[in-house]
This record gives C-alpha cells, sequence and structure tokens, in this order.
C-alpha cells in the first residue's frame, strides 16, 4: 500500500483528468470483493496494518460471516502509470486517482448498484468465466449503459480453468469468446449516439483477463509488450494479433487468419499459444513440481520470487509466481485509467441523462465542462452510517464547483421543484469527508469530479438529493431502481412502550437504504418494505439490533395489492351530500394496463406535463377523446398515481368551486379504497354530472368532500373491481436434469413459465417464469430443495397482474378480506347501499 | 357516520350522532320498548319515583330531562310521568332538551342553563364527568341478566388462580342496581376492591352560581341529604380546586363543602378534583382514587397500577378507556350472557400504535384545529388556552372550533385544517372513525408529539390530567426532566426552521417554524424593548401559513368575470325537499 498524507491526495483530487471513477459490478459471487480487495493491497491509499485475506471492502460482520456483499462501499486508489507507457489522451500527469466502487451482486441489492453507478463514469465488469455473463450480469450491464457509464471487462476465476477444470487452451479461449460476446450483446444495441460505441473487445485492451483470488491478471497489452520486439511489430497492432481467428505460422513466419500452416498442419491460435500457453505452462511445471522447467521459464519471463517465498509449493507457488509474473492490480489499473473516461469527459454527455433542467443554464453548463468555478453541484446517491449511531454521512459525487466546510448549500429533496420551497432546505455543511473503506478522512474542501461524504446534511434527505449554491439549479434526476419493495412485514415492538425507539428506528433504516420502504399506516401499523426476502431479512435484522436495539414481533410477509376496475361502472353512481342539496354523478371505468405503467414511470406522461401536450399525446397514442383528455383533474395517489379523474360535465355551475374539495376526495379514496384500503390503481374516474346549491355555504368542502369519497367508491364497486398482485420475473439457472423439479415448483406456486433456453455453450438451461409475489415466500429454498440445491433463481419485480374481480371470484374476494382482517377493518367488504343513493 | 366499521377497538363515540335519522324513523318502538326495558316496569327502569321525591326535597322548580336517542321513545310518557306525579302546589315545568350539543353521556348543562333550569335528569349511559352548575341525577338504566352467584363463582376461580393479586371491579352502569350486592361478597376480602359510584343522583347547589353566573370561582355547596346517595361517603378531599378557584384549597371543611361539614358528612365528592389526579395522587389522602369517574376505596395495596381490573358488562367506551389508560394491566371482561370471565382481546397494541401514529401526525401539521366538545367539563377552558399556547410555541397556527356535535361534513368543511385536536369528555376523547377527512387527535397525543415528550406507554385520555402538563412552559431548558432529549431525526437549517423526517409521508417536513430565530429575536428585543415588532412578526408567519395553503388552491374565491360570461334567462329550479325532489321522479 501507498502511503500518502491527506494534502497529497487532495492535491490529486484537483487533477479532473487524472480521476476515474469506477464501481465494480457483477452478478452475485463472481469475485467482484475479491478482486476490488486484490487492488487495494496494491494501490489503496490509507496504509492499514492488517492485510492479507482480510475482506477489506466487507465492513459488516453479517458481509464476512454470509460472504456476500451487503452493501456498496467505496475507497480510493493511488494508481501511478509505468513511465513508458502512453499517457491517455488529455492527461497531464502519470499519477491517478481512483475512486472505486465494489457493489453487491445479489439481485434483492441492485439498488446500491444504482446507487454506485450514478456517482461513478466507468465500471469494470466482473465475470465468472466458468459461469459466464449471468442474469444479474446482464441486469447491471444495461443499468450502466443507460446511465452512461462506460464498461470494461475482466474475466475472473481462469485460475479454475487450469487447476480445477483443466480446460485446454482453446476450449478457454471459446468460452472467454462467449462471455465476450455476450456482454456485447447486451451493451452494444444502444441507440445511444452522444454516448458512442461502448462494446469491450480483447484486442482493444477492454477486456482483462485472470484471477482475483490469486491476485494475477492481463490484458492484451502485457503479451503484446513481451512479444513486441521479438516479432518486430508494435504492440497496438500485435494486440490485435494476439485475440480472434489469428495464428502463427512458424514455418513461414508469418501470421495468417488461417487455422492451417502453409504446410498443412494444424496451427494454434495465436491467443492461445502466446498467451495461453506459457501460463498454462508455468502453472503445470509447478503443479508437476518440475523444478528445472519452472526455473528456467521464470528466468525467460524475468520472474524473481521474494526470499519469503522460496519455500511454498503447489497452489500457493502458483499463486506467487503468477502474481510476480502478472500483477493483476497493474493490469486492470492500467486497463481503468486509459479506457475508462475521467470526469471531464465522461460529464460532457452524462450531464443530458443527469440533470433535469434545461441544458444551458449555469448549472448544466458547469456540469457539462466539470468547471470547479461553476455553481455547485452534487448528487447525494445514498447515505452511510457512522459511528455515531443514527447519523449517516451524504455519500455522492459533485459534479461541478467546489464543496466546502462550512459552505451554505441549497439541498434539494426529490419534491423540490424549482421555485417552490417543498423539500428544500438551507444549510451549512459541517464537514467533507473522504470515504475509505470502513475508514474516512476529513479533508477541507472537495472539488468537483469526486466521490465525497459530507456531515451535516443527512437529516434533511431521506435517502438521496442534490445539493447546489445556485438557485436557479433544478434536480439531479432521481435514479431508477431495477427493484422495487414489494414483499412487506409489519413490525411492532414486544413491549408497546418502545414504540418510541421502533420509530426512531425504522427512520434509521429508512435512510440506511436506497430502497427499504419505512412507513406507518393508517392503521398504526409500521410497514418495512424491501425488495426481496433475503433483503427484508438483512433490514429487519438491521432494524432489531442496530437501529432500534429492541425486541420486534414481525408479522409474516405480506405483499401490497392495488385495486382496479375490469370493466366501465354498471350504472350511473349518484351520491348526495349529507344535506342532500348536493349531487354527483360518476362512473369509472379501467385504464390500459400500457397507460398505468407510463404514468407510473412517470416518463411519457405525467401530472407534471403540460395539459395540451398531454392531451395530445393521450389522444395520439392511447386513444382517448382528446377533449376527456384536456380535462383531467388529477392524478392520484400522491398526485401522481396511476388513477385519473376526469372531469366530463358540461356547462355545470360552480364547478370550479367544488374541484379543489372533489380532488382531495380523490386523493383520499385512491389511496384507501374501497374494497380492501389498498391503493388504487389504473381507475379512471368520469365525473358526469353535478348539482349544487345554488348558495355557497351549503356547497362547502364538509359537503362535497365526503360526498365526492362516496360516489368515487360506488364506481369503484360498480366497475367490476379486481385486485391487482405484483408479479417477479424468476429467471432459474439449472442443469437439465433439474427442470423438471423446478416445473413442479412452479406449477404449485401459481408460476407461468414464459420461456426456457439453453445457454450457449453450458450444460445449464435458464428458466424465465412469472411468479406472484404472494408465492415467493419460502420459493428459493423450495426449489433448491426440490433440484438437490442446482438451481438458482432470481426475482425482480415484473408487474402487476388481476387476482379475478372481487365478489366474484374465490381467490380475489378471500384476499381481499384477508387484507381487511389485517388492517382491523369490518369484516365484509361495503356494500354499494352506503355509497350509491337512488335519485 | 355508520358506514364507518366496528374498529379495532369500540371507539364508537359519535356513532348515534346527527345525520342519520332518516334510518331511524322507521324503528318500531314497540320492539325497542321491550328491549330496553329488558323486564323491568317503566317506573322501575327510570326510576321515576326517586326523581320525584328528589324534586320535591328540593323543591326543583324548572327540570330538564336528557336522553340519548336510543331511549327518546320515552320522553314524553316520562316528562308526563313526572309532571303529573308531583303535586301541582310545587308549580314543576318538566321539559326534555332537544338535540344534546355533545355528547350524549356528558350533562348538558349550557342548554339546560339557556333554559334556567334548575335541576337536570340525566339518562342512559354517563362518562360521569363532572359538572358544577346545575344539580343533576343520573339514572343510567338497568338490566336483568346479571347474576351474583354465577358471576362470583367465576371470580372466584379467577382468583384462586392468581393468590395474592389484586383485583378492583368495574362494571357497565346498567349493573349499578347489582353493585352493592357485589360488594357484600367482597366485604372482607381485602384484595377485591368494588368500585363505586357515588354521584349517583349527584345534587349539589350552587348558591353562588344563581347569584353570580359568570362568577368562575364558586363555591358549591352541598344541600343535598343523604338518602338519594345510596353509599356512606367519607370522601375526604382536599382539592377543593374542582369548584373553580384554589382558593378554598385545602380547607375541605369550608366553603365549598359547608353543609357537609355540617352534617358531619364529607359529601364532597361534587368536587370532582380527585378525577384529574388519578393516578398522580399527590394527597395526603390516598386512601381512594377516581377512575372514569368511579371511585376506588383501596384497602391494602394502594397502587392502582398493581391491581388487575374486572369489568362487567359489554364492550363499551368505559371499557376502551381503562385498556388504553391502564394498558400495561390486566383487564378481564365478564361476558354476562356466557357467564365467563375472560381477559380482554382487544388489540389494545394495535390501538395504542394507531394513537401513536395520530400524534406522529400532529408534529407534521402546520395548522391545527382545536375543537371543543364539552362546555361543562372542568377545566375545558384553561385546556384550550393551554393547546393554543403549546400550538404557537411549536410554530404552528391554531383555531378553535365550536361545532356542537362532531360530525364529518362539519369537520369537512376546514380543509385547510391538517389536523384537529378535541377537548371532550374523557369517553369521547378517542375519535377513530376513518370517515374523518382528517384526523383528530387527543390533548395528550398532542402534548406528547409537541413537546417531544418520550412516550412511556402511559395513555390518558382525560385531558384535565393532561393540563397540568399542558401548562408547563414549553421551554428548552436542560434541566427539565421531562423533557427529554432532542429526537435524532430533527433537525435545524440555516433560517432556523425545524424540520423532521416523518414516518407518515416519507419527507423530511417542517416541524415548527422558525421558532428559534423567533426566540432570538425575542432576546435580542428584550433589551431593545420592541416587544410590538415581534407580536406582529409572529403574526405574520402564522398568516403566512395559511397564505402557503391558499395559494395550493385553484379557486380562490368569488370570481365575478363580469362580461366574461354570457347572459342567459333563469330557468325554473328544482321543488320540494332536497332528499326527494318532485322532479326526481320524472326523471326515473
Ligand atoms: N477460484 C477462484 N475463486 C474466486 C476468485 N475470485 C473470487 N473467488 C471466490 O468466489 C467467492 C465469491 O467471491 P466474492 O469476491 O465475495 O464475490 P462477490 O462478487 O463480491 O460476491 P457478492 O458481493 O456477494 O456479489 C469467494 O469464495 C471467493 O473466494 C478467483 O479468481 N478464483
Ligand atoms: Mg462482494
Amino acid at each position: 500500500m501507498v502511503n500518502f498524507t491527506i494534502d497529497q491526495i487532495r492535491a490529486i483530487m484537483d487533477r479532473r483528468e487524472n480521476i476515474r471513477n469506477m464501481s465494480v459490478i457483477a452478478h452475485v459471487d463472481h469475485g467482484k470483493t475479491t478482486l476490488s480487495d486484490s487492488l487495494i493491497q496494491r494501490a489503496g491509499i490509507i496504509a492499514d496494518k492488517v492485510s492479507g485475506d482480510m475482506r477489506y471492502m466487507s465492513c459488516r460482520a453479517d458481509e464476512q460471516e454470509r460472504g456476500i456483499t451487503i452493501k456498496s462501499s467505496s475507497v480510493s486508489l493511488h494508481f501511478e502509470m509505468p513511465k513508458e507507457d502512453k499517457l491517455p489522451a488529455g492527461c497531464t500527469s502519470h499519477e491517478f486517482l481512483i475512486n472505486l466502487i465494489d457493489s453487491p451482486g445479489h439481485v434483492d441489492f441492485s439498488s446500491e448498484v444504482t446507487a454506485a453507478l450514478r456517482v461513478t463514469d466507468g465500471a469494470l465488469v466482473v465475470i465468472d468465466c466458468v459461469e459466464g455473463v449471468c442474469v444479474q450480469t446482464e441486469t447491471v450491464l444495461r443499468q450502466a449503459v443507460a446511465e452512461r457509464i462506460k464498461p470494461v471487462l475482466f474475466v475472473n476465476k481462469v485460475d479454475r480453468f487450469l487447476l480445477e477444470l483443466q480446460l485446454n487452451t482453446e476450449e478457454a479461449y471459446l468460452s472467454f469468446r462467449r462471455a465476450i460476446e455476450s456482454v456485447n450483446v447486451i451493451v452494444g444495441n444502444t441507440e445511444d449516439k452522444e454516448f458512442g460505441d461502448v462494446t469491450v473487445s480483447p484486442e482493444k485492451g477492454t477486456v482483462a483477463f485472470g484471477s482475483g483470488l490469486h491476485g494475477w491478471g492481463f490484458t492484451l497489452g502485457r503479451f503484446a509488450k513481451l512479444y513486441a520486439a521479438k516479432f518486430g511489430v508494435p504492440e497496438d497492432k500485435l494486440m490485435g494479433r494476439l485475440w480472434g481467428d489469428s495464428y502463427f505460422d512458424a514455418t513461414a513466419k508469418k501470421w495468417t487468419s488461417n487455422p492451417q500452416s502453409a504446410d498443412g498442419k494444424a496451427l494454434p491460435r495465436a491467443f492461445c499459444q502466446f498467451v495461453l500457453e506459457p501460463i498454462y505452462q508455468l502453472t503445470r511445471a509447478i503443479v508437476d513440481e518440475d523444478a528445472v522447467k519452472l526455473e528456467k521459464m521464470m528466468k525467460t519471463l524475468q520472474i524473481t520470487l521474494a526470499p519469503e517465498d522460496a519455500e511454498i509449493k503447489g497452489k500457493q507457488l502458483v499463486k506467487a509466481v503468477m502474481r510476480k509474473f502478472l500483477p493483476a492490480a497493474d493490469a486492470i489499473l492500467s486497463m481503468i485509467v486509459t479506457h475508462l473516461p475521467s470526469p471531464l469527459v465522461a460529464q460532457k454527455y452524462r450531464c443530458a441523462n443527469l440533470y433535469e433542467g434545461p441544458m444551458d443554464d449555469e448549472c448544466a453548463v458547469a456540469i457539462q465542462k466539470c468547471d470547479p468555478n461553476g455553481p455547485l453541484m452534487m448528487y447525494v446517491s445514498k447515505m452511510v452510517p457512522t459511528s455515531d449511531k443514527g447519523r449517516f454521512y451524504a455519500f455522492g459525487r459533485v459534479f461541478s464547483g467546489i464543496i466546502r466546510t462550512g459552505q451554505k448549500v441549497r439541498i434539494m429533496g426529490v419534491n423540490y421543484v424549482p421555485g417552490k420551497k417543498d423539500d428544500l432546505f438551507l444549510k451549512s455543511i459541517q464537514r467533507t469527508v473522504l470515504m475509505m473503506g470502513r475508514k474516512t478522512e476529513q479533508i477541507e474542501d472537495c472539488p468537483c469530479g469526486n466521490i465525497v461524504g459530507l456531515v451535516g446534511v443527512d437529516q434533511f434527505l431521506v435517502k438521496s438529493g442534490t445539493i447546489t449554491t445556485s438557485e436557479v439549479a433544478h434536480n439531479i434526476r432521481v435514479m431508477k431502481f431495477s427493484v422495487s419493495p414489494v414483499v412487506r412485514v409489519a413490525v411492532e415492538p414486544k413491549n408497546p412502550s418502545d414504540l418510541p425507539k421502533l420509530v426512531e428506528g425504522l427512520k434509521r433504516l429508512a435512510k440506511s437504504d436506497p430502497c427499504v420502504l419505512c412507513y406507518s399506516e393508517e392503521s398504526g401499523e409500521h410497514i418495512v418494505a424491501g425488495a426481496g426476502e433475503l433483503h427484508l431479512e438483512i433490514c429487519l435484522k438491521d432494524l432489531a439490533e442496530d437501529h432500534a436495539g429492541i425486541e420486534i414481533k414481525t408479522t409474516d410477509p405480506v405483499v401490497s395489492f392495488r385495486e382496479s376496475v375490469s370493466e366501465e361502472s354498471s350504472i350511473m353512481c349518484l351520491s348526495k351530500s349529507p344535506n342532500k342539496h348536493n349531487r354527483l354523478f360518476m362512473k369509472a371505468s379501467p385504464i390500459s394496463m400500457e397507460l398505468q405503467d407510463l404514468i407510473e414511470a412517470g416518463s411519457d406522461i405525467s401530472s407534471k406535463d403540460d395539459p395540451k401536450a398531454r392531451a395530445n399525446y393521450l389522444a395520439d397514442n392511447h386513444e382517448w377523446d382528446k377533449n376527456d383528455a384536456m380535462n383531467i383533474w388529477s392524478f392520484g395517489p400522491e398526485g401522481n398515481g396511476a388513477n385519473l379523474l376526469v372531469n366530463v360535465t358540461k356547462g355545470v355551475q360552480y364547478l370550479n368551486e367544488i374541484k379543489d374539495s372533489f380532488v382531495g376526495a380523490f386523493q383520499w379514496a385512491t389511496k384507501e379504497g374501497v374494497v380492501c384500503d389498498e391503493n388504487m390503481r389504473g381507475i379512471r374516474f368520469n365525473l358526469y354530472d353535478v348539482t349544487l346549491h345554488t348558495d355557497a355555504i351549503h356547497r362547502g368542502g364538509g359537503q362535497i368532500i365526503p360526498t365526492a369519497r362516496r360516489v368515487l367508491y360506488a364506481a369503484e364497486l360498480t366497475a367490476s373491481p379486481t385486485l391487482l398482485e405484483p408479479i417477479y420475473l424468476v429467471e432459474i439457472t439449472a442443469p437439465e436434469n433439474a427442470i423438471g423439479g423446478i416445473y413442479s415448483v412452479l406449477n404449485r406456486r401459481r408460476g407461468i413459465v414464459i420461456g426456457e433456453e439453453r445457454r450457449i455453450g453450458s450444460p445449464l438451461f435458464s428458466v424465465k417464469a412469472h411468479l406472484p409475489v404472494l408465492e415467493s415466500f419460502g420459493f428459493t429454498a423450495d426449489l433448491r430443495s426440490h433440484t438437490a440445491g442446482q438451481a438458482f433463481p432470481q426475482c425482480v419485480f415484473d408487474h402487476w397482474a388481476s387476482i379475478g374481480v372481487v365478489n366474484k371470484d374465490k381467490k380475489a374476494t378471500e384476499v381481499a378480506l384477508a387484507t381487511r382482517k389485517r388492517k382491523g377493518l369490518a369484516p365484509e367488504i361495503p356494500d354499494l347501499d352506503k355509497f350509491h343513493e337512488k335519485l | 357516520m355508520s358506514a364507518a366499521p366496528p374498529p379495532s377497538i369500540y371507539t364508537e363515540s359519535f356513532s348515534t350522532s346527527s345525520n342519520n335519522t332518516t334510518e331511524s324513523e322507521s324503528i318500531n318502538v314497540e320492539e325497542t320498548r321491550e328491549n330496553i326495558l329488558s323486564g323491568f316496569s317503566f317506573e322501575e327502569y327510570f326510576q321515576v319515583s326517586e326523581s320525584i321525591s328528589v324534586i320535591i326535597k328540593n323543591n326543583f322548580k324548572k327540570i330538564a330531562l336528557q336522553l340519548p336517542d336510543y331511549l327518546l321513545w320515552a320522553s314524553s310518557e316520562l316528562s308526563n310521568k313526572i309532571q303529573n306525579s308531583v303535586p301541582l302546589e310545587y308549580g314543576i315545568k318538566v321539559f326534555i332538551l332537544g338535540d344534546t350539543s355533545y355528547g350524549s353521556c356528558c350533562v348538558d348543562e349550557v342548554t339546560s342553563s339557556h333554559l334556567k333550569s334548575d335541576f337536570i335528569i340525566h339518562y342512559g349511559h354517563s362518562c360521569l364527568s363532572p359538572s358544577s352548575k346545575i344539580p343533576v341525577q343520573y339514572v343510567f338504566g338497568k338490566k336483568k341478566n346479571f347474576n351474583v352467584d354465577k358471576f362470583s363463582i367465576e371470580l372466584n376461580k379467577l382468583v384462586e388462580s392468581k393468590k395474592e393479586e389484586n383485583f378492583v371491579i368495574f362494571y357497565d352502569l346498567l349493573y349499578h342496581h347489582n353493585r352493592d350486592s357485589i360488594e357484600n361478597l367482597y366485604k372482607n376480602n381485602d384484595n377485591i376492591i368494588v368500585t363505586n359510584i357515588n354521584n349517583f343522583n349527584n345534587i349539589y347547589l350552587n348558591n353562588s352560581f344563581k347569584n353570580n353566573k359568570l362568577n368562575e370561582t364558586q363555591n358549591c355547596n352541598n344541600n343535598y341529604n343523604n338518602d338519594c346517595c345510596g353509599s356512606d361517603n367519607n370522601n375526604n378531599n382536599n382539592d377543593s380546586g374542582c369548584c373553580g378557584g384554589n382558593n378554598n384549597n385545602n380547607n375541605n371543611n369550608s366553603g365549598c363543602c359547608q353543609s357537609q361539614s355540617q352534617q358531619q358528612q364529607q359529601q364532597n365528592d361534587c368536587c370532582q378534583q380527585k378525577l384529574n389526579n388519578e393516578i398522580n395522587n399527590e394527597n395526603d389522602n390516598n386512601n381512594e382514587e377516581l377512575i372514569s369517574g368511579r371511585k376506588i376505596e383501596f384497602k391494602n395495596e394502594k397502587d392502582i397500577k398493581k391491581f388487575n381490573f374486572i369489568w362487567i358488562g359489554e364492550e363499551s367506551l368505559t371499557l376502551t378507556n381503562l385498556l388504553m389508560n391502564f394498558n400495561q394491566q390486566m383487564v378481564y371482561r365478564y361476558y354476562i350472557d356466557d357467564n365467563k370471565l375472560l381477559q380482554e382481546t382487544l388489540p389494545r397494541n394495535k390501538s395504542l400504535m394507531r394513537r401513536y401514529h395520530i400524534s406522529e401526525k400532529c408534529k407534521d401539521a402546520s395548522i391545527i384545529g382545536i375543537v371543543v366538545s364539552t362546555l361543562s367539563v372542568q377545566k375545558y377552558s384553561e385546556t384550550i388556552d393551554g393547546l393554543k399556547k403549546l400550538i404557537i410555541a411549536s410554530g404552528k397556527k391554531p383555531y378553535v372550533f365550536v361545532v356542537g356535535r362532531l360530525n364529518v361534513p362539519k369537520l369537512a368543511n376546514f380543509s385547510e385544517i391538517d389536523i384537529y385536536v378535541i377537548v371532550a369528555c374523557h369517553e369521547n376523547t378517542m375519535v377513530d372513525s376513518k370517515d374523518f377527512y382528517k384526523p383528530i387527535a387527543t390533548p395528550f397525543e398532542l402534548n406528547l408529539s409537541l413537546r417531544n415528550e418520550k412516550w412511556t406507554g402511559e395513555y390518558i385520555t382525560d385531558f384535565g390530567r393532561v393540563f397540568p402538563k399542558l401548562i408547563k412552559d414549553l421551554s428548552f431548558d436542560e434541566d427539565d426532566e421531562n423533557k427529554c432529549e432532542i429526537p435524532e431525526d430533527q433537525v435545524e437549517d440555516d433560517q432556523g426552521n425545524i424540520h423532521h423526517f416523518s414516518l407518515v409521508t416519507g419527507r423530511i417536513v417542517i416541524q415548527n417554524k422558525n421558532q428559534s430565530t423567533l426566540q432570538q429575536q425575542q432576546q435580542q428585543q428584550q433589551t431593545q424593548q420592541s416587544g410590538d415588532l415581534i407580536s406582529v412578526n409572529n403574526q405574520f408567519k402564522q398568516v403566512s401559513l395559511v397564505g402557503e395553503h391558499l395559494s395550493n388552491k385553484t379557486y380562490k374565491g368569488l370570481d365575478m368575470r363580469i362580461g366574461e360570461t354570457p347572459v342567459t334567462t333563469a330557468i325554473e329550479g328544482m321543488s320540494g325537499i332536497p332528499k326527494n325532489y318532485n322532479t326526481d321522479k320524472n326523471n326515473l
């Protein structure tokens, strides 16, 4: 490890072109953390006394125990390029600062990956060469590209090919090529022109191979350098020849693309011959204890072992020798600095994706230029717990300007709207710190292009937000997670008087995780919702042990449902106000699933749109009557949900006066539907007619709000109300003989198989299915036990689907009644008579 | 109102209130009568003869009958009976109180005093809240289904299984006539106490009231002789503060309870001050306590927290109250018809959690409505003032509403209000119906959340007992022991606004507007002696709260739009009654 003073680090932080912010992403267990550790050992800035096999990047006890990463963590590395290497374009010095974030690979913690990607510009994608590209590899890759994060690839665990599986070199090559091709299929088909080509290839130097565990790795550049003199070919040209269908005909002394030599002998692939073969031979010499051969090879390859390694043998020796021969850190770090963009480069094209405001305002301009003299723009992507219980570092990236201790800033939460005061806080920065794995170092200030932790703003942000000094600044776009918190439990303290502690604990928990949802319901129940069973388990454990520190009772996991409708209301619903002077006439009808999804995604249509543009959009794309579309009064619940209140009345007097009350009731009713108090989704409420008392005093809120709620309920009840349940997309990988077990488990759990395919070049099959979240509890365990532990599922929330019509289909009715019971509501679904009145 | 499902814990306090009179039209009077009298004669049930003798004895002239909705059918018969049974020369006048102002459990002193009545007979269930202005006779009604022997067998079983533990028996007021027989059984058992209601026929006349109605510090002279009051009274009550002024403090033999000392009987149960001190029994005399208007005379064990509670009767607000207020203790309920004594299983925790949720909502609110739902329970006006001060001191804006009987439309009229806090008798304090547009908190909850006090599991429905906490200065003194440390999610920005993270909305919300800047200003300006400026400032900020609300509305008031709307001729509108206009039929 390099030992630096903070001042030295701070000095490097100013050289924006020499900074690389990158995350390590991959499928679970593909070796991200191991690899990151080996990089830290080589280049970590702060010397750490404890070294060795210690997992530096795993801060939490349960991470160490389970051997799985739960939280992403960040560390700064210092890398000095060899003087003889060519500097990447635009760089001024051989010294680099690399901010690396190790991320978790389990789907349930995908939100951590999203938060990591947001603050970095590049990604080191790790692939287990034996397993190849897996589901989560694909997910994180897609996310990276969507965020305009450039990938480079590390094909990991190559040691297994050598020692364990003993694949020959050609087999190894083929499997490498497959992995690389799969990656390029995923990242290659983006039509993002501004972002450019992001495919990876060994000959360009954007793919490295090696073993994180053994600490060795290489790019083709390493071998090109080795052979350049020998072949008399320039390095970059040689690199191209060391990959693909390229062969060296030794007798003819010629490079060819023909696998046969001029005299008809089969030629080994150049990659196999010049790259893999030396590695294989070296390994074999050690494993076979062929001391003579080993010594000879070591001499030609100029490997000298450290004196303390003289005695070791076998695998340990392989590790030591390979490390010397092909140090992984050097290969990977130089790949990173050469091929991943600096903030200066990246922010130019990322800005449009990041910033919500106009691209020509002062903030956008400063972000694009990564301008330290521009207004401060920083995005806080997550909260990192401090040693001080309940307090957090706000962790994020400075995109422009400089953030410094004591600086007065504007903290803007996700609900901030420019020009309004909502979710806006003015506050001074207490401290700025560098995050170094489990350590922090205080720094005076932090210039743009860097990743930093802030003290003293955590309490103003729930999970994430924008920090700026500009009064005209818009928000930096909120992160889109690939997972949603659909699995929920209600928690309560064993002892009711611990309620305040529970509430405090829930607030801490809510901050500590980008995805977990903690809230209290009208019933007084406290809900914790997570992305999956594992996520929830970890959250609840943290809640009980750390955040609240009390004994907690947990209900069985429950699923949140949505109330919807499947037909237009069978009758015109009428409710009269308590004084009977006002009458509201309404019908409900379903909104198409497609439109529901669009509204919830908030991209193509949202409550914030200009009504005219929205009306045009709805008329053109969703067959809406343009007039109706112009008269959307409100989206609900929470002002942005996928239910619409549409005014289709004609010439009703005083209607404008009751609009606010009506909208209030609409928000209320869509939040707590009539069937079982769940949110509504996909219902369009059409207000057909209204009779109002001529005297304003008799049509006040008191008369309208409760009545509007009743007529909304009546409309829902008469429109064949349905319940929607969340559905997972499950992807299960397993060998062929396990497929039968998978199908039977899926069948029992109402799962529907939507696809099955053999993974190219592997004995594994992957099965895709839709599985109701309701049926997913214990699914993983069940699946393993039915497939002798061979099947591995990954579940991600996919869509909502109807369970059936309430009061008609058995399942839907059962679910509705059970939900009512859990919430302590009256056991029966209310009658229409309570809401609808006859004329 | 009836749309509300039965809540998880019984809180349907206003269930019989106004709106749905339409539905009660069809009630079969004969059937109702049979059901309610349940085997008693009309005279027995309504204790007519007792009423008459009290009237004659005290020479009352104007007698007001207050009946709850479910007894209204008996009103005319009752008034006739009483009117006609008192000899003409007494010249009495009996009248029936119409729509009562608040919960039917509270004595409607306001209406009665408008009618200048000097005696109220209150029928039906009562919250036994102290009333001080006009003498009252309570007639609870009766039910026959209770069998003392069967009950005692069950109770003995329970007592047997819990040796050495203490029990206190509460009962639904319908079984008050059985009280003495229960008491007789356990007279000699030191571990079992039967609560008593010694203000049954709580009659006292307030002479000074007659002289000076506005004088709050009246003395209550009890000129009542004890043959109406079933029990001997040994209430040695030092708290004569009930009588409004504290001038009579520690002087239980004079002023307020003069007549009692003459009678060698300390009949000052009228002075219900004890009620306000149910638990913090700071008096020298801690031989008894008042809980839910019921008196407990301690035998050996004097700490109410060490008792198991027995409840005889149906689910009721009184039971809910006991469960909430004594949420750490075991409560058993005797199911009369099943003859079973079971531990009460109402989900107390759920209910507490729900109330806590409402209390958390108080923090998020910026405009708070104080709903006055009693004009008779003691200290109500002081409580309102205390609440107002607390709300203002918390940087929020209070409004006071007197809406009479609570219902959904009335409160929904004020959409600016974020949350209401209700000042009502202890039984009507928890309003849990989902139908209200905005939640209704209790003074206890509001106090808890605005002061950031640590909740210990305690719950108080009686605002009289919250009151002492309420009037404590909202000082941020470090040494104040009841003041817990500032919650960790509470945070102040550079402008001095205090924010916190609300689990209800999942957002960082403003909790306390600019309080400290205000304080700072105050401190600065104290030296400069320009206090006016502060109040102007203060006023301004509160106005701005409402202004913000208005700015979010689309309709901001009448807009003439002269010339913009076409002139049309008047057409004939609807006629008839709104429930069913004449024209409606044509539409069908
Ligand atoms: N043979 C071999 N095993 C490796 C290599 N790298 C990692 N492993 C092993 O793979 C397992 C998982 O490694 P981790 O580094 O924890 O994987 P990860 O990607 O961080 O896993 P998550 O963070 O949980 O997604 C461990 O048992 C490692 O020892 C490698 O290069 N070769
Ligand atoms: Mg890991």
